[in-house]
């Protein structure tokens, strides 16, 4: 099976304003199609290039303003999901998605 | 902000395709179910071109209509609909070729996020080469677990 291109240029941790934090995802029923309408409506708000691979099926990084790619994670409960930003707002930008990915009740895991 | 238009030959399958784009667009994003033809016997599965060419002038927008629908004489009807069109409204509107369930739920989103017409078109064909569930690769010796 072919991987999902990463994004172009992949963000890493070399360039200017580049942040990233883990996340677990929650849901029972992994990462479905609302989640990723949330990540992918927040990560279009920034300007920052946000990049997501799943650590545990070795998937990506893929797009985080694209479902298509997000849709390509494979992401179950229990997955652990990097966050790779990079650009002006990345920082900010991380906080937003964090916050889908924090049950309910419960703050954002830190960076 | 383009608006979509949802060719099936079942107008409970066209309604049903709107009802996830919908809520994918949050709403925002103009999308007509159109499918299903009548005569006086009833509803049977069907398009009609004039059907649809009401349905695009429904969703009509300058931004744009992206068209998306099932297979065979769907893509016909919405040829012959644009056909019909005044060619300045032609121009802005594109049979897409993508999957219509996918399509439709990565179009919705997509435009609800200001894409154009070619960009949330490209967007919605991309899931044409979605893989849905990852499987080995065959043995090559051909014999099954």
């Amino acid at each position: 099976m072919s991987r999902p291109r990463p994004p172009h240029p992949q963000p890493g941790p070399e360039g200017p304003a580049s942040c990233s934090r883990t996340v677990t995802v929650q849901e029972p029923m992994g990462l479905h199609l609302r989640t990723g309408k949330a990540i992918v409506q927040t990560a279009n708000r920034f300007q920052a290039r946000i990049a997501i691979r799943n650590l545990d099926q070795d998937v990506g990084p893929v797009d985080a303003k694209s479902i298509l790619q997000i849709m390509q994670l494979q992401a179950r409960q229990g997955h652990r999901l990097e966050l790779v930003a990079q650009g002006p707002d990345a920082r900010p930008a991380l906080e937003a998605l964090a916050q889908i990915f924090a049950q309910p009740g419960e703050p954002a895991p830190p960076s | 902000m383009i608006a979509i238009v949802i060719v099936s030959h079942s107008r409970c399958l066209a309604e049903g395709v709107r009802e996830v784009a919908d809520q994918m667009a949050s709403g925002q994003v103009t999308i007509v179910p159109v499918g299903g033809v009548q005569d006086q016997e009833g509803t049977h599965l069907g398009t009609d071109p004039m059907a649809v060419l009401q349905a695009i002038q429904d969703a009509w927008t300058p931004d744009g209509v992206l068209i998306l629908a099932d297979l065979g004489s769907a893509i016909l009807s919405a040829e012959t609909a644009l056909e019909f069109l005044p060619p300045e409204q032609r121009r802005r509107c594109r049979i897409s070729n993508a999957p219509l369930v996918e399509g439709a739920i990565v179009a919705a989103l997509e435009a609800s996020l200001g894409g154009s017409l070619d960009a949330v078109n490209a967007a919605a064909e991309g899931t044409g080469s979605l893989v849905k569930v990852a499987r080995p690769h065959p043995d090559p010796r051909g014999s099954t677990p």
